[in-house]
């Protein structure tokens, strides 16, 4: 039975693009169709009922009545599944997705190009997410890495070109990493569909190419995820982007971790040394980002180290492989995403007034713009994990499940990188906000004024209400989330 | 040259051409070799692809008329045993096509660093990231 | 305490002036780091062999001092420094799965 709203989750935003690329030069119909397209897109998946979609070919059948042939049980179709994890992995990215387009349509001049590239992101992560066929994740990975280079060179300013390029050359490594990983699977087993690879790999670990396929798959995973050794490259692209846009791009990393963890774990669980490489190299990625988020003098580079070093601690908590390390990864994965882009929000509204987000042209903004403060101190509480907001739910979770999967002193690293990211955090809002800056000559002087724009004000406000809440109620979204990880973990 | 060789050496190929893409990737300077290096990686993916797709004396995996008719009476046991198996190729055209926007916003990338440098060598452009 | 402070921050002026301190919060915080990586990663020896260990682990960290610096300068988004790690980061993985861990 084929739940037919599913495609419409990756084909309308596709046709969005396109629409959006060809109404590019008339502000105004891009700005009503941009807002009316993000509408439907958030409300698509709140509409679909849960299941599978199968594009194509046919669904299990054992012997064909006209021609007699034997086929063997197995899906020779493209599989897309929802469920809860699904559902909530998609609106959360269309949320976020919708707030980027909205402060976009009200600036001066609205780009049809950029929010078609935008519309492009969207399609492809949520795909990532749904897609249950091996090659089909990496196709839409391919095109995820394509739209949001394309997203940043819509700055037109050459540290953008710069970091485009490199993210663009180490995605074709990475890629073609994964696409040699998928095509040694195919040829061992002959499926490329994900359950099927899951059936057909009993007992199979070791077989040399299946390990030389993990590591491939692992190398992809880095890369995607924007860990260690990539992760300056993933932070050169955050924070090389408008921060508005920012958020959009850490958002669909985190979502993107999630799903190609979940794929590894699902197809090669109980592998301890796949777990040792995801968890030692998450480790680096979580110390040294958050050493690297210190030492910046500048407040987006310095933000898009946190968001690196936010995403260690995820693949960290996937890494340990267990039921309890999966969901609280998962659940961490949205609440920090949430966080994250309130942060990012706030430093967008403060690069939109400033013009420059140097620590050095900075200083003494809070006596006017106490409500921005506010909101930036509101997201680095939430996310350094303090209560009552949602990343302390999370990361509490993650350190009990690192004690209780016998590794101990991860938990103690867990807990130092944790305080890390808010030193540097608070670093930032000091130097900000509370230090006057002496330093300052006359002509570099910032007007900046309390007043933010209504839609990034609704934004903001929608985000702390979400983050408050979540932290106070976790359970209706944390049960439901252990529930899909124990089937993650389980083996299904 | 027997079939089990060809597909052996293909392999061989597929695995050259994806180190020397490696190799111009970390090191030469200019931009055009690192991007040409780039494609050369995701030439050899796809050779890898095609290559599993290949079975010794195999033929096209397309159902003629003649066999149709053959196989009716039977269980198509010929054609099954006879046919390379088509998957891969449709996997590698899929390939292809990503590795042609790829190309073509790495090659834009690149022309507007030259106007803004005047150089396509990478130590220059990306020099003062190096503090 | 004054003599080690002015010594780290005479060290760590080239961060800026104002940066001094997030460097020396960074300077603790890896000599946290190393030893309870060292710890994680050494499973399969005795306690006091890995306690000895981690504590010439913890020295060696707290004599290079600023060790801060050399650990930004490794992580900058220099193409040639990323490649660096990258290449070697890759053929450590391949090199894990396929020999082995221990």
């Amino acid at each position: 039975m084929n739940s037919e709203l599913i495609p419409l989750m990756v084909v309308f935003p596709l046709i969005s693009a396109i629409i959006l690329n060809v109404l590019h030069g008339k502000d105004k119909a891009v700005r009503y169709y941009g807002t009316l397209a993000m509408l439907v897109i958030i409300a698509i998946p709140l509409l679909t009922v849960y299941g599978n979609h199968l594009f194509g070919a046919h669904s299990e059948i054992s012997t064909s009545p006209q021609t007699g042939i034997q086929i063997p049980v197995i899906d020779l179709a493209i599989e897309y599944t929802f469920s809860f994890l699904q559902r909530v992995l998609v609106i959360i990215l269309a949320v976020i997705a919708t707030f980027a387009v909205l402060i976009h349509s009200g600036e001066k001049k609205a780009s049809g190009s950029y929010l078609s590239m935008i519309m492009l992101s969207i399609a492809a992560v949520s795909a990532v997410v749904m897609a249950n066929d091996i090659f089909n994740m990496f196709v839409f990975l391919e095109i995820a890495a394509i739209s949001q280079a394309a997203i940043i060179i819509t700055m037109g300013r050459p540290d953008a070109y710069k970091a485009a390029f490199k993210y663009l050359m180490y995605g074709g490594v990475a890629g073609a990493s994964i696409l040699i990983g998928i095509a040694l699977l195919l040829g061992t087993f002959g499926v490329l569909n994900i359950t099927d690879l899951h059936n057909a790999m009993a007992g199979q670990m070791s077989n040399p190419i299946v390990l030389t396929a993990i590591g491939l798959l692992l190398i992809g995973w880095l890369f995607e995820s924007g860990l260690f050794p990539f992760h300056t490259i993933k932070s050169n692209l955050y924070s090389s982007a408008k921060p508005d846009v920012g958020a959009l791009l850490q958002t669909e990393t985190k979502i993107v971790l999630i799903a190609i963890s979940i794929v590894l774990i699902r197809l090669f669980g109980g592998f301890s040394n796949m777990s040792a490489v995801m968890l030692g190299l998450s480790l680096i990625t979580l110390v040294f980002g958050g050493i690297m988020a210190l030492v910046q003098k500048d407040f987006r580079r310095l933000v898009a180290f946190a968001a690196v070093s936010q995403a260690g601690l995820v693949g960290l908590s996937m890494g340990l492989g267990t039921e309890a390390g999966v969901s609280a990864g998962i659940f961490h994965a949205v609440n920090d995403a949430l966080a994250m882009s309130l942060i990012f929000i706030t430093i967008y509204v403060l690069y939109d007034r400033a013009k420059t987000t140097e620590f050095s042209k900075l200083g003494g903004l809070l006596t006017k713009a106490p409500t921005l403060a506010f909101l930036q101190i509101i997201g680095i509480l939430a996310v350094s994990g303090i209560p009552p907001f949602n990343a302390y739910q999370s990361e509490y979770r993650i350190i009990d499940a690192a004690f209780s999967s016998g590794y101990p002193e991860l938990g103690v690293i867990v807990i130092l990188g944790t305080i890390l990211t808010f030193v540097a955090l608070m670093k930032g809002f000091y130097l900000t906000f509370l230090k006057e800056n002496v330093t300052i000559t006359a002509k570099d002087r910032i007007f900046m004024t309390n007043k933010i724009p209504r839609a990034t004000m609704l934004a903001l406000v929608i985000l702390v209400i979400v983050c408050i809440g979540i932290g106070v109620y976790p359970s209706p979204f944390y049960d439901r989330i252990s529930d899909a990880a124990m089937l993650i973990v389980g083996g299904w | 040259m027997s079939g089990d060789a060809v597909q052996l050496w293909s392999f061989v190929t597929a695995g050259l051409l994806v180190v020397i893409g490696l190799y111009a990737i970390i090191f030469m300077d200019n931009m055009i070799k690192k991007i040409v290096g780039a494609m050369l990686i995701g030439d050899g993916a796809n050779l890898i692809l095609i290559t599993e797709g290949f079975k010794p004396g195999s033929i096209v995996p397309i159902i003629s008329e003649k066999l149709f008719n053959e196989g009716t009476n039977g269980l198509f046991q010929s054609f099954a045993d006879q046919a390379s198996n088509s998957l891969p190729y449709a996997l590698v055209l899929t390939n292809i096509v990503i590795g042609a926007s790829t190309l073509a916003v790495l090659l834009g990338i690149a022309i507007k660093l030259y106007q803004r440098y005047n150089s396509l060598s990478v130590n220059e452009i990306f020099k003062e990231e190096s503090q | 305490m004054d003599k080690l402070y002015d010594f780290l921050s005479e060290k760590l002026k080239s961060l800026g002036p104002v940066h001094v301190g997030s460097g020396i919060s960074a300077e603790y915080m890896l000599l946290a780091f190393f030893p309870l990586a060292f710890v994680a990663l050494v499973r399969g020896l005795e306690n006091v062999t890995v306690s000895v260990l981690a504590i010439l682990v913890t020295a060696m960290v707290a004599f290079s001092a600023p060790l801060v610096l050399k650990v930004a300068r490794e992580n900058s988004d220099h193409y040639n420094v990323a490649s660096f790690y990258i290449a070697i980061a890759m053929g450590l993985i391949l090199m894990i799965m396929i020999g082995g861990l221990y």
